[in-house]
């Protein structure tokens, strides 16, 4: 290769990526309301099957969740990579076209439209198959709306503007549902916006593979345009893209990955957006397939960290998981903005 | 001008212009053009005249609201887009600005219309890449980021993208608008040395000195119609006398620069050994407010001589002999006299 010192970097740091990822995910199967130590941790991983409470936990909860984290992190940096190059934006992320609106519209129907059902059991209905369901579906509208917009509209920055009204009206309409919703109705679906990974099932968790997986491999086939459409939409097109199609592919890509994500762990802020800033600045490239690829580790490897700092190792006490990555990104935004000249550059 | 035999692109009754709310707004009426042979084409015009209209309508980024136009015998409408990014690349008005992109990144996203899904790069494909920087001059800067070069460099690399794009039209809107006079000269020459290569560019500037210097052809947009012509055509034929003088400014045929217009009253008389110290001598003269006495006899006359130590002005009046070392320094001194 002709750039191969500056390959090797890279090389370099996506490997270190890797080994941060799979580090993290095994202190996130040690952390949690049970102690189980690291050691314990890689027997249990690599060593014989043992008839014990500690396989049983980890098992059934810490792997799941250490999965849920994992998917996630690599789920919402793809979409933030993806959208900050569509729309050409250094303040976009996975849920700007309005896709956690969607989802959180349908989860808010379900658990205040529907609150008498959950009332047994408001703390466990983040993994229950209707809210799934119900925020999928959510999502799935928005993005159909997105679609059908975005197919007559030309000026990206319409879209970007028009995702965004979509999102603040689903808002509005979100906020009289809770305004006129009893006391735990209205207390689950605040918790369900505070966002979770532990609610996924060793069961669910093969639903999630099934949604990110063709996201990741339909976010494969747009990177070649994305280095493309880096120099603008004019130019993109005078390479021979149709500028339609790849839209649509990314927003494909992007409600796959983001709605499902968002669909069993609910809204989870700011990963989508600094994950991928994160990435460019220690690579100092603009190459979207290294990027994509670093995204895929350094986001993976950021949600296993906030998901060991939600568990407050040594303790009981379970911090939401949105607080956490929102504490962790916003200083990188913050960043984003202090350092760029001009705020409308890539 | 008779259109040539096989015109390699052609334009036939076509209105360009964009589509507005209210319907459709034309800018160009009409437009017939042909281009039959390799050249540098530079499309000249005010501003709002269409000049980018045309250009991007050509790059299939804008429609065209009438007529056709043909590549090679074939409508470019019925060209895929990523076959006709083989036939022409763009490079549009404006600094592009990418975070982290290396020139060579750059320049090889002219290879995209060849490359596999995911844009490998293949040996050939370096090798035209590495050319690509080779002809432009660019080369020791491959690998340099795009926001640390200058702008005369970031358009070279522009340039250099379109060549490893490979394709037979190159398309510019005013690519040398931000430029500082060496780096406009260089690109333009840089523009007529490819049309060599078998190129047809066209670009639109508003530095009518340098495009009368060095483009083959000039498109002159007027009142939503196109004057065709060599550029010595077009200004023996009035026609940028016609289009660009205004009761201030007249266009000065005999260098094809644009002048104030003035009405001296003082005359002065100038005599000298030196074509080059006698023509910026006037020059000063002329902006000072003076006009140069024909017959020779008008007081004051100033003369200049160069001289193997330096070049000295000597200012005769009907009193006195001075002299002086500078232009600048007369020119203070005349003032007080006069």
């Amino acid at each position: 290769m002709r750039v191969g010192k500056k390959w090797s970097i890279n090389y370099f740091w996506i490997i270190l990526f890797i080994l941060l990822t799979v580090i993290l995910f095994c202190f996130d199967l040690s952390a949690g309301t049970t102690a189980i130590s690291f050691k314990q941790v890689i027997r249990l991983l690599f060593g014989p099957y043992q008839d014990t409470g500690d396989w049983y936990v980890v098992n059934e909860f810490r792997f799941p969740r250490a999965l849920t984290a994992l998917l996630a992190g690599i789920a919402l940096s793809v979409s933030g990579l993806q959208m900050q190059t569509v729309f050409r934006n250094p303040l976009a992320g996975p849920y700007v076209l309005g896709i956690s609106s969607g989802a959180s519209l349908g989860v808010a129907l379900v658990v205040i439209g529907f609150s008498s059902f959950f009332m047994g059991n408001i703390f466990s209905i983040s993994g229950n198959w209707l809210l799934i369901l119900s925020a999928w579906l959510g999502s799935a509208v928005v993005l159909i709306v997105i679609m059908a917009v975005s197919l007559r509209v030309r000026d990206i920055m319409t879209i970007l503007i028009l995702g965004m009204m979509f999102g603040s009206a689903i808002s509005a309409i979100i906020s009289i549902l809770q305004y006129f919703s009893g006391e735990s109705a209205l207390k689950a679906f605040v918790i369900w916006t505070m966002g979770s990974v532990s609610n996924v099932s060793s069961k669910q968790i093969w639903v999630l593979f099934a949604g990110i997986i063709p996201g990741l491999i339909t976010a494969l086939f747009t990177l070649k345009s994305s280095n493309a459409v880096l120099l603008g939409e004019n130019y993109a097109r005078t390479l021979g893209i149709n500028i339609k199609s790849y839209r649509i592919l990314v927003f494909i890509s992007t409600s796959l990955l983001t709605g499902t994500i968002t669909a069993f762990c609910g809204p989870i802020g700011f990963i989508g957006i600094a994950v991928p800033h994160i990435c460019r600045m220690i690579l100092q490239t603009s190459r979207q397939e290294t990027l994509f690829a670093a995204s895929i580790f350094a986001g993976s490897a950021l949600m296993l960290a906030s998901d060991i700092i939600s568990q407050i190792p040594g303790s009981e006490t379970i911090l939401p998981i949105n607080a956490v990555t929102s504490l962790i990104g916003i200083p990188v935004v913050i960043w984003i903005i202090l350092r760029k000249k001009k705020i409308t550059s890539l | 001008m008779m259109p040539p035999v096989n015109p390699i692109l052609s334009i036939r009754d076509a209105h360009f212009g964009y589509h507005t709310r209210s319907g459709r707004q034309a800018l160009l009426f009409g437009i017939n053009l042909e281009v039959g042979r390799y050249e540098l084409i530079g499309l000249i015009g005010r501003n709002g005249s269409g000049k980018s209209t045309l250009l991007r309508t050509l790059m299939r980024i804008q429609e065209l609201l009438k007529g056709e136009i043909y590549f090679d015998g074939k409508n470019i409408d019925d060209f895929h887009r990523h076959e006709f990014a083989r036939i022409a690349a763009f490079v549009s008005t404006g600094v592009l600005e990418v975070e982290g992109m290396t020139i060579r990144e750059l320049v090889s996203l002219g290879r995209f219309p060849y490359t596999n899904w995911i844009g490998r790069l293949k040996a050939d494909d370096h090798e035209i890449i590495d050319r690509s920087l080779d002809e432009v001059g660019i080369t020791s800067l491959a690998d340099r980021k795009l926001n640390e070069v200058s702008d005369g460099e970031r358009q070279k690399a522009m340039i250099a993208r379109t060549l490893a794009q490979n394709s037979s039209i190159i398309i510019l809107d005013e690519p040398t608008a931000f430029l500082d006079l060496p780096s406009k000269y260089d690109i333009i020459n840089l523009l007529h040395h490819l049309t060599e290569e078998g190129k047809i560019i066209i670009y639109s500037s508003h530095d009518l000195n340098i495009s009368l210097k060095f483009s083959d052809r000039l498109w002159v947009i007027d009142q939503g119609r196109i004057l065709d012509g060599a550029p010595e055509d077009l200004i023996l034929n009035d026609t940028f006398a016609r289009i660009f003088e205004s009761d201030k400014i007249m266009f000065n045929p005999l260098n094809g620069d644009f002048e104030l217009k003035r009405n001296p009253e003082k005359v002065i008389t100038l005599t000298g050994n030196d074509p080059v110290c006698l023509n910026w001598t006037m020059n000063a003269l002329i902006r000072n407010g003076y006009r140069i006495s024909d017959s020779g006899s008008s007081i004051p006359v100033v003369q200049v001589k160069k001289e193997k130590h330096g070049i000295i002005w000597i200012l005769q009046t009907d009193k006195q002999n001075l002299l002086f070392e500078s232009i600048y320094q007369m020119l203070v001194i005349l003032d007080d006299l006069l």
